[in-house]
Order: C-alpha cells, then sequence, then structure tokens
C-alpha cells in the first residue's frame, strides 16, 4: 500500500488517525475526530478533497475521439475541445462496467478519470484506431477544491479570472506558478474544481491552496464528509449503488444505465458503439430497475425510539450495506434495496439512495424501509424522492 | 440497395469453390473473389522455377467427402474417384520399407519381413479404425449446424452403435498422446513415427502430446476417398463446374473488408482498391483468423466473440517441398512417408519450439507423373526460425528434408520450391502458417462456437478448412455455408411471404 | 478357513484418505480396524523429525483443498486440525525485485503493474472466471460421479445437475469451461495474460504431480484448485498444517479412534483374501490375519488390485486396463533444515513473502525447458521449485532461530533413461539447492541436513506406485467417471466387498479427503 503524492501533509493533518485504502492508496476518512465539520466546511465554506487515487489515463492519437466514442455511451466524438463530459461505459449486454468524466484536452487528446482501473478495457478496443492509451494516474495528483468559496480561493490563488468558467469546462491554470489543469467537476453536488497537478507540483500547490484557503474557512476534508455531500447531491458510487459488469459474480448483480440514473448519458443513435443494441432494446422496453432516493420519515423513527424510552438516535455517519425496501408494512413484499445513505445535517432529513422496481420509483410514493431500533426490526415509511436531494443553483451558475 | 450479387464468396480456396458452386447450382448469382493469381487455394498447382508445374501444396489424404460432393457432378467436370486406397509405402529409419496396402493381409506379410509382432498387431489396430469410422465419419462430415454443445446430441447419436465398452474405448483412447496410443500395438519405432504423421498435421504438438491418438484414428477412419490427379484435379474439376455453373470468378483481387450495415447485416465487399462490392451476403472462405482480424470492422463484434477470435490458435508447423525430377520414383510411388522415430521426432519438436531447423522431420510423400515431381509435406519446420529465413537457413532445411529421401530418388533434383510456415502465410493468407487455417487441437475443435457455423454478422458465413467441419475432410465446410446461406433465404422469403399476407 | 479376528470393517492404509473413510464408517457405528504398514500415520500427509528438533512435512507440505464439511462432520478441529492461512505467493526473479502476489487485490495489482499494466488489472476477471469455474468443479468433486449410460434416476439426475450447472454458466463462461477441460495451462494462461512472468506461477499449478509440461494440453484444468478455496465456505484454505502436514492426518486417526476406531501401525497387509468372488479378510506380512465383512483400501488402484487381490481373481479386461492406467511420477522432494532464515538476492528483507508459497518458475519457456528436459527420462537441471518455510509462520516445527525450507521439485522422471535414483538423487539434490542459491545466495552456508526424496524413495516409503503423489495421473481420461478406469469409478472394484478409497479414485489427488468420505458413504450406502 502506497500514500498518494500528498500523503506527508495528511500524515500530520490526520488527527482522527482514520484511514482508509482507496484502490491501493491510503486515504483520510477524515481528519478531524468529527468528520462533520468537514462536511459543514464543504457546504458553507470550501474543503480540499485528495482524489489522487483515481484512476486517469490519457488517450491521444488522431482516432482518439472516434476510439471512446465506441467505448462511452456517450458520443465523445461531439465533445468540444475544454470540456468535460460525465458517461459511463458498457459492455456487450449493455451493462454497465465503470463511469467516470473525460476531459477533451485538444482535438486528439482526451483525459479518462475513474474510480476503478480500466487500462486494459480502454485497450481492448485500439485495435484499427489510431490512438493510444497512457496511464497517467501515477503521474497526476488530483484535489477536489469544492464548495461555494471554492471559486474565490482558485481566483485568489491563481490570480486569474475563472469566475466565467462553466459547469463541466476544463482549462489550463497557473497556481503557485505551476501550470496545472481545472475542471469545473465535482463530487458533492456544489460549486467546485478538481485540479489535475503533476505529481512533483503536487505539494506546492497544496500548500498554496491551504494558505490562500485560510481566509475562507477551507479544510482538508476526508472521504466520510465526500459521501455525505455526494448521497445529498445523489451521485452513485461503484461498488456500492453498482458493480462492474467485468467483475458480478451473477448476472443479477449487474446494471444498466438506465437502472442507476445514468440513462441521459447514453445516446442510442450513432455510430456503433459497445453495447448499443442492448442498450436500444432496453430503452425501447421498461427497465426493471430505477434509481431513486428515499426520504425516511423522521417523525416514525422518532416514534419508534421514543417507544423505547430513547431520544433518537442515528449514527452521523453515512452507511453503505444494503437495506431492503418494502411495499408494505408487514415486509412481505420487497420492492427494492436502499445501497447508502445518510443522515443529512444541512437538510436536517434522514436520506438514502436505493435501488427500486421501476412502478415503484415514482417520486411520492410511500415504502418501507427497514430499521432496527434497540435490537428490534422495524419498518419505517419511507418517501420515493428525486436523488437530488441537494442541488442549488451555484453549482452551474457562472460568476459574471 | 440493388445489386447484381446475391453472394460473394471469399477466397477461391476448395471450400470457397464447393460453396460457390452449390449456390450457382441454386440460381444464386455469384461473384468469387480469390487474391491470388488462380483459385485453388492449397490445392492449386505451383510453378518451378523452370515453368514447370509443380504439385500443390495440398496432398490428397484420401478424405474428400464423395457423398456429400456427389450432388455437384463433379464426375461431369473431369474427376473421377479411385476406390481403392492407393498403397503407402513407410520408409523405416533402419533401412528397407514397409507398403501399407487397403488389403490388410498384405500389409501384414511387410510388415513381417521387419517384425512378427507388430505384423500381427497391425491387425487390431487396423480393425479399431474400421470400428471407429462410421462414428468419427458422422461426427465430422455431417452437413448439420452442430458446433460446441449443440454438436452434443450428435455425438451421441454418432455413438448410437456403440456398445459401451466401445465408447469408453473411444473416450480412452482419443486423449492419448500419438506415443502411448500406437505403442499400445507396435514396437518398429519409424513405423510408429510414420503412422502418427496425421497429428502432427493437425495441431501443434510433437508424438507426446495428448490427442494425437484422435487425429490418427480420424485419418485411418476417414481416408478412403482418393481421387486421379490429385487434389490438382479436384481443384480444377470445381472451377470448371463453378463456370458452367455461371460463378463469376474474379483471380488476383483482395477483399479488404466486410462491410456491415449499422445493425449488423452485411452490405458488401471492400477491394483492395477501395471500391465496393453490394451484396447481402458473404461467404468468406478464407482463414477465421483473417475474417475477424481483418476483415470485420471490430466495432460490430461483440466483445466477448472478439476475445475469443483473438485468441484462436493457428501455429503451423509443415512446410511443403516440391521436387522437379527426371522420372517417376517407383520406390515412392504412389505415396510415402518417412520418420526417423517417436523420441526423435519430440526432440525435433523441441528444437522447432526453440525456433531452430531440427535435424530430422516427419515427411509426407506424393509423388506425380507429370511432370515428374515430389510433393513433400514436412512437420516441425519453425514457422520463423531464429536469424529469420535466410537463404542459407531455407538452403539447410531444404537439405535436410531431403536427405533421408537422396537414396529414394531415381535421379538429380531438376528445380525445388520450398515453402515455409511463414511463405505460407504471406502467400496463401494463412495468419500462423497452419494449412487447416486453425489448429484441430480439442479445444478448437469442439469448444468452438465461434468459428463454427453461426455467423457474427447477419448474412456472413464461414467456410473454410478453419471451421467446425473443416481441416481434414475437404470442402465440407464450403457445402454446410452454402446450404445455411440457402436455408435463411428461403426462410426469409417464407417469412415475408407470411407478412405481406397479413 | 479361521480367522484370528472379526471387524465390520478393514480400513488398508492409514493415508488421510484412509482415516477418513475410517472415522466416518466407525461413526455410523462400524467396527473399524485400520492397518498401516509405517510406523506413523498419515501416509503422503505425514510429520516427521527427520532431524533432532526439525519436525517435517516429508511429503505434502500445503493444505488446499481439504473438503471443510468434513472439517465440521468428524468434528476435527476439536481433535487438532488447525490450518494458518498463506497471504503471498512469491516468485522471485534473476533481476529486480520479483513478483509477489497477496490476497489484497490492491496490493497484487500494483506488483504485476510492474510487468505487465494490462495484466494486472485483468487478473481479478481470471479469478473471477475461475471462481465461476471453481462452482462448476465443486458440482463434480464434492459427489461420486456420474457414470455414462446408466439410467438409473439417481445417475440421471447427478448429470442432470452438472448439466444445469453447466448451463449456469452462461455461453461466455461456458466457452472458458469447454477451453478449461482441454486446453494446456500455458494457452489457456494466454487468453487472458501477456506477461510471460506472471504466467510462469500461474502455469506452475496445472502441472503439479503430472509428468506433463506446461504446453501440454489437459493441464489447464489444474489451475481451478488454486480457486477452489475461495468457494468453500473455507476463506483462505491454503495454508500450513500446524505441525506439519502430518497434523491433519493425525487429527483424522483422533477422530476416527475417539468414534471407536481401532488402529494399529507397523501391520503391513500383504494379501487379500478373496473367496466366491468376495474379499472376506487380510493377511498381514507377519502372518496374522483378520476377517471382515467389508475391506476398504487405501492404496493406489493397481497395489490393491494386483499386488494384494492377485491377477487371477480380476477380468483379464480390468488387469489390462490397470496395466494401461498411468503413474509416471515426476516429482522429488528436498528438505531442508536451516540455521537461519535465508536471503533473498531480490527482494532481501525478511518479509511476509516468505511467509507464503515460493515458486521457482521465472517464466513458460523455463517450465517448458524443465518438462522437455525430464521427458526423455533425465531429471530437470533447472527444475520447477515449490518451497515454502513454513517454521517463519509455525514456530513448533523448528527450535528457535532455525527453519526449514520444504521445497517440491519437477521433473524428476520415476523410469530414468540412464542410471538409477539410488545413483543419481544426491546429484539431483544438487541441481535443486543450486537452483535455490541462484536465489538465495547464503542458503548452502545455512543447510544443517538435508534429505531428497526422489520418486523411487517415495515409492518404497510411502508405498506412492511410480512415486506418483497423487496415485496415478491426473489427466482427463484417468478423471471423473474415469478414475481410476472406466466402469470402476465408484469406489467399486469386481470384488463384492472389496472397495478403494484412495487417492486412485475420484476426485483425485491431493490433501482432500473426499475419496475417503464418499468411499465411506459408498459403503454405507448413503446417497452421495
Ligand atoms: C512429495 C509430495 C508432496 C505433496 N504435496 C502436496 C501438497 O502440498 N498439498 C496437497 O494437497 N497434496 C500434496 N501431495 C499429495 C497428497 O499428499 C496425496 O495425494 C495424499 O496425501 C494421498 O492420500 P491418500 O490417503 O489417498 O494416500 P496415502 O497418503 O498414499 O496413504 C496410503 C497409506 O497406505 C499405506 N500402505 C501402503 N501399503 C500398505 C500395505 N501393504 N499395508 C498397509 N498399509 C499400506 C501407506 O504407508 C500410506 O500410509 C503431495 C504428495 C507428495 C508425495
Amino acid at each position: 500500500m502506497v500514500g498518494t503524492p500528498f500523503y506527508s501533509r495528511q500524515l500530520r493533518l490526520c488527527q482522527s488517525m482514520r484511514w482508509k485504502l482507496w484502490s491501493g492508496f491510503y486515504a483520510v476518512d477524515s481528519y478531524l475526530l468529527e468528520h462533520d465539520l468537514e462536511y459543514f466546511a464543504l457546504r458553507s465554506a470550501a474543503g480540499l478533497i485528495d482524489v489522487s487515487p483515481l484512476c486517469k489515463y490519457l488517450v491521444r492519437g488522431h482516432d482518439s475521439a472516434a476510439l471512446l466514442s465506441h467505448i462511452m455511451v456517450r458520443n465523445i466524438a461531439k465533445l468540444g475541445v475544454g470540456r468535460v463530459a460525465y458517461t459511463c461505459w458498457c459492455d456487450d449486454a449493455g451493462k454497465v462496467i465503470g463511469d467516470g468524466t473525460v476531459m477533451r484536452r485538444d482535438e486528439h487528446e482526451f483525459l479518462v478519470t475513474t474510480t476503478d482501473p480500466c487500462f486494459s478495457w480502454l485497450c481492448r478496443f485500439l485495435y484499427g484506431y489510431s490512438a493510444r492509451v497512457h496511464d497517467v494516474t501515477d503521474d497526476l495528483a488530483a484535489l477536489a477544491l469544492q464548495g461555494p468559496y471554492a471559486r474565490d480561493i482558485l481566483v485568489s490563488v491563481s490570480g486569474t479570472a475563472i469566475g466565467d468558467m462553466r459547469y463541466f469546462a476544463a482549462r489550463d491554470v497557473l497556481v503557485a506558478g505551476r501550470p496545472i489543469w481545472v475542471s469545473r467537476t465535482g463530487y458533492t453536488g456544489d460549486l467546485g474544481y478538481e485540479l489535475w497537478i503533476p505529481r512533483a507540483d503536487a505539494l506546492d500547490v497544496w500548500d498554496a491552496l491551504l494558505t490562500a484557503g485560510q481566509s475562507y474557512a477551507l479544510r482538508p476534508a476526508g472521504l466520510m464528509a465526500l459521501d455525505m455531500c455526494r448521497i445529498e447531491a445523489g451521485y452513485i458510487l461503484k461498488h456500492v449503488e453498482y458493480h462492474s459488469a467485468l467483475h458480478a459474480l451473477i448476472e443479477a448483480r449487474k446494471s444498466s444505465p438506465y437502472e442507476i440514473g445514468l440513462g441521459w448519458t447514453v445516446q442510442l443513435d450513432r455510430s456503433p458503439f459497445v453495447g448499443q443494441r442492448a442498450l436500444q432494446l432496453e430503452a425501447r422496453t421498461r427497465s426493471p430497475w430505477r434509481l431513486a432516493g428515499l426520504d425516511i420519515d423522521w417523525s416514525e423513527t422518532e416514534a419508534l425510539y421514543r417507544r423505547h424510552g430513547l431520544p433518537p438516535a442515528l449514527s452521523t455517519e453515512p452507511w453503505r450495506t444494503s437495506i431492503p425496501v418494502y411495499r408494505d408494512r408487514a415486509r412481505q413484499h420487497q420492492v427494492g434495496y436502499a445501497t447508502s445513505g445518510t443522515w443529512s445535517p444541512l437538510l436536517k432529513k434522514n436520506i438514502a439512495l436505493a435501488t427500486l422496481r421501476t412502478n415503484c420509483a415514482v417520486p411520492g410514493t410511500r415504502l418501507q424501509i427497514a430499521m432496527q431500533v434497540e435490537h428490534e426490526r422495524h419498518a419505517v415509511t419511507a418517501t420515493v424522492h428525486s436523488p437530488r436531494f441537494f442541488d442549488p443553483a451555484r453549482k452551474t451558475s457562472v460568476a459574471i | 440497395m440493388s445489386s447484381p450479387w446475391d453472394t460473394i464468396v471469399i477466397g477461391g480456396g476448395l471450400s470457397g469453390l464447393s460453396a460457390a458452386v452449390t449456390l450457382a447450382r441454386a440460381d444464386q448469382r455469384t461473384l468469387l473473389l480469390e487474391q491470388r493469381a488462380a483459385t485453388g487455394g492449397l490445392a492449386a498447382p505451383g510453378r518451378f522455377d523452370t515453368g514447370a508445374v509443380a504439385p500443390p501444396v495440398r496432398q490428397d489424404n484420401g478424405m474428400l467427402p464423395l457423398g456429400l460432393l456427389r450432388h455437384l457432378r463433379l464426375a461431369k467436370h473431369g474427376l473421377t474417384a479411385k476406390h481403392a486406397v492407393p498403397a503407402l509405402h513407410v520408409l523405416l529409419q533402419e533401412g528397407g520399407c514397409i507398403t501399407v496396402r487397403s488389403n490388410a493381409s498384405q500389409t501384414e506379410a511387410s510388415i513381417a519381413r521387419h517384425h512378427a509382432a507388430d505384423a500381427k498387431n497391425y491387425r487390431r489396430y487396423a480393425g479399431l479404425a474400421q470400428k471407429v469410422a462410421p462414428a468419427l465419419a458422422r461426427l465430422l462430415q455431417h452437413p448439420g449446424p452442430a458446433n460446441g454443445i449443440r454438436a452434443l446430441p450428435l455425438i451421441l447419436k454418432g455413438l448410437r452403435w456403440w456398445k459401451m465398452p466401445a465408447m469408453h474405448e473411444l473416450l480412452r483412447l482419443a486423449p492419448m498422446s500419438a506415443q502411448d496410443f500406437l505403442d499400445q500395438w507396435f514396437v518398429t519405432d519409424s513405423l510408429k513415427a510414420a503412422l502418427a504423421i496425421p497429428a502432427f498435421q493437425a495441431a501443434w504438438g510433437g508424438p507426446f502430446y495428448p490427442f494425437g491418438a484422435l487425429h490418427i484414428l480420424i485419418q485411418e477412419a476417414l481416408s478412403s476417398h482418393f481421387v486421379t490427379g490429385g487434389m490438382a484435379a479436384v481443384a480444377t474439376s470445381l472451377e470448371r463446374a463453378a463456370v458452367h455453373h455461371g460463378v463469376t470468378i474474379q483471380t488476383g483481387n483482395r477483399a479488404e473488408r466486410i462491410l456491415l450495415a449499422s445493425d449488423g447485416t452485411v452490405r458488401g465487399v471492400q477491394l483492395a482498391d477501395g471500391a465496393t462490392i453490394a451484396a447481402p451476403s458473404v461467404i468468406a472462405a478464407c482463414s477465421p483468423r483473417v475474417v475477424y482480424q481483418q476483415l470485420i470492422e471490430h466495432r460490430h463484434l461483440d466483445q466477448g466473440f472478439l476475445w475469443q477470435a483473438r485468441h484462436l490458435k493457428s501455429r503451423g508447423t509443415t512446410a511443403h517441398l516440391a521436387l522437379l525430377l527426371n522420372s517417376v520414383p517407383e520406390a515412392l510411388a504412389p505415396r510415402a512417408r518417412c520418420a526417423p522415430g517417436i523420441e526423435a521426432l519430440e526432440q525435433s519438436f523441441d528444437k522447432m519450439k526453440q525456433g531452430e531447423i531440427p535435424e530430422a522431420f516427419a515427411l509426407e510423400i506424393e509423388v506425380h507423373a507429370d511432370p515428374p515431381a515430389l510433393s513433400v509435406l514436412a512437420h516441425f519446420v519453425p514457422h520463423t526460425v531464429q536469424g529469420g529465413w535466410t537463404s542459407e537457413a531455407r538452403r539447410e532445411l531444404a537439405h535436410r528434408i531431403l536427405a533421408p529421401l537422396k537414396p529414394h530418388l531415381p535421379g538429380p533434383v531438376l528445380s525445388s520450391r520450398l515453402l515455409t510456415p511463414e511463405d505460407l502465410e504471406l502467400d496463401y493468407q494463412l495468419p500462423g502458417g497452419h494449412l487447416y487455417h486453425v489448429e484441430r487441437s480439442p479445444d478448437q475443435m469442439l469448444a468452438q462456437p465461434l468459428h463454427g457455423w453461426k455467423p457474427p454478422a447477419k448474412g456472413l458465413y464461414l467456410a473454410s478448412s478453419g471451421t467446425t467441419h473443416g481441416g481434414g475432410s475437404v470442402c465440407t465446410s464450403g457445402l454446410v455455408a452454402a446450404r445455411a446461406l440457402l436455408r435463411a433465404k428461403k426462410q426469409s422469403r417464407l417469412e415475408m411471404r407470411r407478412t405481406r399476407r397479413f | 478357513m479361521s480367522f484370528g479376528h472379526r471387524y465390520d470393517v478393514i480400513v488398508i492404509g492409514a493415508g488421510h484418505n484412509g482415516l477418513i473413510c475410517a472415522a466416518y464408517l466407525a461413526k455410523a457405528g462400524r467396527r473399524v480396524l485400520v492397518l498401516e504398514r509405517r510406523h506413523v500415520l498419515g501416509g503422503a500427509a505425514v510429520s516427521e523429525e527427520l532431524y533432532p528438533g526439525f519436525t517435517f512435512s516429508v511429503a505434502s507440505y500445503v493444505v488446499s483443498l481439504f473438503r471443510p464439511h468434513i472439517i465440521r462432520d468428524l468434528d476435527l478441529a476439536r481433535h487438532g486440525y488447525h490450518v494458518i492461512p498463506m497471504d503471498c505467493a512469491f516468485q522471485p526473479l534473476p533481476q529486480g525485485r520479483g513478483l509477489a502476489r497477496w490476497s489484497d487485490p490492491d496490493r497484487t495489482r500494483r506488483e504485476v503493474a510492474h510487468f505487465s499494466r494490462h495484466d494486472a488489472e485483468v487478473y481479478p476477471e481470471f479469478s473471477l472466471a475461475m471462481t465461476r469455474m471453481g462452482l462448476l468443479a465443486k458440482a463434480v468433486i464434492d459427489r461420486a460421479p456420474p457414470v455414462l449410460g446408466s439410467l438409473r434416476p439417481s445417475n440421471v439426475r447427478a448429470w442432470a445437475r452438472l448439466g444445469r450447472a453447466y448451463r449456469h454458466l452462461g455461453p461466455h463462461l461456458q466457452h472458458v469451461a469447454q477451453k478449461l477441460f482441454t486446453m494446456s495451462a500455458a494457452d489457456f494462461l494466454d487468453l487472458w495474460f501477456e506477461s510471460p512472468i506472471l504466467k510462469g506461477p500461474l502455469a506452475a499449478s496445472g502441472i503439479i504431480g503430472t509428468f506433463k509440461g506446461v504446453r501440454t494440453p489437459g493441464t489447464a484444468y489444474v489451475l481451478l484448485h488454486h480457486y477452489m478455496g475461495e468457494i468453500d465456505g473455507a476463506f483462505r484454505s491454503w495454508g500450513f498444517s500446524r505441525g506439519g502436514t502430518g497434523g491433519v492426518s493425525m487429527a483424522c486417526a483422533r477422530a476416527a479412534c475417539a468414534y471407536g476406531a481401532e488402529i494399529r501401525t507397523e501391520a503391513s497387509v500383504s494379501k487379500v483374501l478373496v473367496q466366491g468372488g468376495r474379499a472376506r479378510g487380510v493377511v498381514l506380512d507377519n502372518g496374522d490375519d483378520f476377517e471382515a465383512e467389508v475391506i476398504v483400501s487405501n492404496l493406489d488402484p493397481r497395489r490393491t488390485l494386483e499386488g494384494l487381490v492377485g491377477a487371477p481373481h480380476l477380468p483379464s479386461r480390468l488387469t489390462e486396463q490397470l496395466r494401461r492406467y498411468k503413474y509416471d511420477g515426476s516429482s522429488g522432494k528436498v528438505n531442508l533444515a536451516l540455521d537461519g532464515v535465508p536471503t533473498f538476492a531480490c527482494r532481501p528483507s525478511v518479509g511476509d513473502h516468505m511467509r507464503g508459497d515460493i515458486v521457482i518458475a521465472p517464466d513458460v519457456d523455463y517450465l517448458e525447458r524443465a518438462y522437455d528436459e525430464a521427458k526423455y527420462g533425465t531429471w530437470s537441471s533447472r527444475p520447477f521449485i515449490n518451497a515454502v518455510i513454513p517454521s517463519l509462520t509455525d514456530p513448533s516445527v523448528a527450535p528457535p532461530g532455525k527453519h526449514i525450507l520444504s521445497c517440491f521439485v519437477q521433473y524428476a522422471p520415476y523410469h530414468l533413461n540412464q542410471g538409477t535414483w539410488q545413483e543419481e538423487r544426491d546429484r539431483f539434490g544438487d541441481a535443486v539447492v543450486d537452483t535455490l542459491a541462484s536465489y538465495m545466495p547464503d542458503l548452502k552456508d545455512r543447510i544443517l541436513f538435508r534429505q531428497v526424496l526422489t520418486p523411487w524413495d517415495m515409492e518404497q516409503q510411502f508405498g506412492l506406485t511410480e512415486g506418483n503423489i497423487f496415485h496415478g495421473e491426473l489427466s482427463l481420461e484417468q478423471l471423473f467417471f474415469q478414475r481410476p478406469v472406466p466402469g470402476m469409478a465408484h469406489y467399486r472394484t469386481p470384488i463384492a466387498s472389496l472397495f478403494l478409497c484412495g487417492s486412485g479414485t475420484h476426485p483425485g489427488g491431493g490433501i482432500m479427503g473426499a475419496s475417503g468420505e464418499l468411499a465411506a458413504k459408498t459403503i454405507l450406502g448413503h446417497p452421495t
């Protein structure tokens, strides 16, 4: 196991000693003893998250656009230079293998980033294309600067006017005198940027950001705070909301893009891409599953605790165990399962992301989710909600 | 899109020709594209430097399925079948020769001159081959759409006649190595080595390698229909039949791509010069590796399918040497085999694995009369030799192949023509240089849903030695593919009529 | 005829299979006697103190496929069954840091990526495919195999079960399965991997115990063994038995005794008495005789039927088949006592990489060359070696600070074309030590004691015919309903009341226990 390029800094900052393994890297779960302080930094000021373990690939060559259009469900050929697209990729049967972003650096160069290694998958399609795939995971450090003040911090540290940078745009910026790539993307569902930094400059950029950030209450944030944010924003996570079709032991564990809320990324009517035929078929019929949000009824929860003479005591940490969801209170008819959830300190709601039978996934539908209170199993009403619990205008708006 | 052609056949080898004839006889407008200057593929005669006709690479192994070919009426186009299996001389390492004839007692007598026990056992050995022949014939020459696990019912049917012990017997024998298999009957080393040759032809492996027995059995069981004039005669008569039935043959014309529409159905073929020819169906009678790795655009293929296609094995280990002579060498005519011995061959195989030219080879010799010439297939020649096939290396190879034959030749060699596996690959578009296009290893014979009969794109059919029906059994795959195509056409016509009615 | 003693069942041979068979039978209330030729129990799964203070796993050295349900059925943990898992498979290389594969997938990926990024990522896909194949194999190994041609409902059901397991795989994996059962290990690995270095140790597991090369068809399926443990519910099943592999056998023996079985050592059976087509009893070398309703033999088929029963009692077809049944032992063993931990030149620290499997198989060609040398009847001068240092994990086997290096070596063909194994033994041992010393420069200075076991020695010592460690080659034509020979695959023999329970029966060799268990169930008439 190894640390990311920021390991030496993190080691000093991580008071809680709470670490996690992410793709073979040590990653901080929470720096502070109370992770929700980091959450609040992300939501009300700004947070700096080390996302270097993301796998990063540069795809270069004349046919790189055609190649990526062939692999991705989204038509990458149409992506403008300096733009980023979020997409997923599937196997022949239209089942999702991975999801991530594709940044068009120039006409013939793309940066693909994703949570799990996919070098060999990208290379599988090279035949007949003039393109090459370079794994730059270890060469590029990555930071996510997220939160309402992210823009101000970035402006102050780079001295560049990036206020006009649109959502999902990318450009080259100088930070602390180092050229880095910045994209206006993120995993918190808020205003934010992701910074792609040559490994050698990583610590300088980190230091510059934290110094400049002092005036804006910037905090380094760990994965737990990030997880809370992404659940509020309704963003799915591989291995949690879905499993790669390449690594699923049984058919039932595979999902199509339509079933995990990525239907909007699929562009069907165009040149052939992997899984096209299967997806065309699925688009015409109805997928059996849907991704949805669940708003777990608070007063019922409270009442359950009260029955035991207890105040409601939910953990403030996000969870990601599969919990069955039923149509009925008697827990006879299961209609899906929640995959991850959290107490949302901002919304004051207990929320979850769930995979539900399509007919039950209509917002407003009242379902029952299993809940254990004081060693007893109960069911609590959970109302189907769009997965986007938190979606501020500043996420996409441009500063003038 | 209207097109002057119903079907384009890519590749004018025996499979391609038989497919084209079958189609044309069913009134299909058929175009045949052949990249070489003449049709016939590996069965087409070559030329010596002197200009004389050289025997083709493909030798007559007696496995032409005459029953199947009957409806092509090749007799009308000049093909005559011999009903007796021609004699086979086995040149012994220690001098002398055993002649194997269809008459077992003659063979016995011939072996008895060298080894009494071997002679006695020969009868049992030949009897076994006779016993398994019908089942193997059903299995390998059956024209039905069978491959992979779907062949299972067929196999069971094929085995129906057998009492249980016999079935166990085949199951036990088939996975054996050539060595273990032949050791059961024979002692004479070079006789064993000679009998083992079909195993080397079929799949990558020496005499110690498992499943050699299967190929020896197949050869012994199915080798019964020889033709006058050898494989070249088959090619000529097939071409005549094709022309007669109206097939348009374009030689020297190479298909570069099979064009597919976005829904994966065949649109036509693109030629080397960029021109395209439209047609609703294509029979690809060339190496499956060429089809999957060059002719079809990968974006049209499933990943799982491609994964399989990419890993087709076709490691060729056979070279062909044609020799022009003064007169016919009677000692070798009509055909002969010569191999140093089981262990010596395995050593040759080891040498070959390391990219060296072995000392001795397993040779299959066919004698041609007009002009007097020898066709020699030599096994365990590396595809690429260390340092490449320089002219010295080639000379060395020819020299070593020739050495054991020298004493049997009536006079000097007037001219020779050598094709290494690498030459075969380049000349005949056979990736890997395997004469059967892909190895007939057990995993590729039975366990091959891929290059069998089911096409990966609508309107595309595969017909070549590389398919389930290919290999030793010449032409079958062409017939199978053509029939499948015709059946599909008929079905879609019926369907169309049905929909029109409603 | 009169007999000295009467039992319900006599088990000949106290290998782990014999002991397990005895335990199951005794548990079912039978009066069982186990007769073992040697002074120790365990057969090829045995621990012996060959050098003062050092307990060697003389023959088999790691426990892999032991059926977990047997541990539960016989309560073996209570009787001392204790297997410590291994975390790493380490492949030292002449250059670089070598390749270590760990239980943690990310750690493995990082290591493999040094050789091929592609392979590193495909590795989990390969493991997944193998796990699925393992599910198929599990349907096969935990039951007596169905036979061809019988329409008995149980037989038809068994085939149907297999058919279902196969269909369940889906088309892609069916294709993989077909390849797995027919291809060579090297070819099969080519379907996934490009690096010959990674393929080396992977392919090596396909040749263990067979006299075949990595490019010989039929070796691919043996790769499965490495993935079987994952699906057994006994995760991390590869490991060291505490106190050596004899610990497993001793646990089985204690269980058998606890259920009331009687075990006698130094009781070599010389003959099975057959009367009217039934086995009636056994006679020992010293002339003692014992009578029993049922005789079970833990010896391999040839030793049992030709050696103890005798050809006159057998149908001639069977004698012919037994003659053809292939042994061709090809493995040797070198056991070393060391006065300290040796150091690997490529990864000098004493670390976790030394606590697992150490594989000398630098690449596929190396293995193929080792085979090419041996197939003509000489031992490989640069052999494939699978070494372990159990004392780094289990301090009970060596004095403090001292260590055991246990090396399984291939190829050492039983049939030498020149000389005898007595003459060649030491030179063979030297070649093994030299090969190891090229990776561990300080090895030679640390050796206190050396034992070299050639296939010939194994035949003499353990009664393994032709030194085959699995009681007969694990090749396709000798497996499943054809093991040991067609028509005799159900632990029965043509002699009524004589049964087989050794590794020469389905599902084959290795410290698995399945043969013993299934034989016992067959004898008891339980459905298997
Ligand atoms: C060197 C070596 C290394 C191995 N490594 C491993 C490994 O790492 N992992 C693994 O899983 N497997 C390994 N194996 C294989 C495994 O050990 C055997 O397959 C297994 O132990 C066989 O068990 P068994 O009970 O069937 O037979 P055996 O253990 O062979 O038992 C037969 C018994 O019968 C006794 N006997 C013989 N003749 C007579 C007679 N006339 N009268 C009375 N008794 C008699 C013998 O002494 C012996 O005790 C290895 C084997 C060897 C030889």
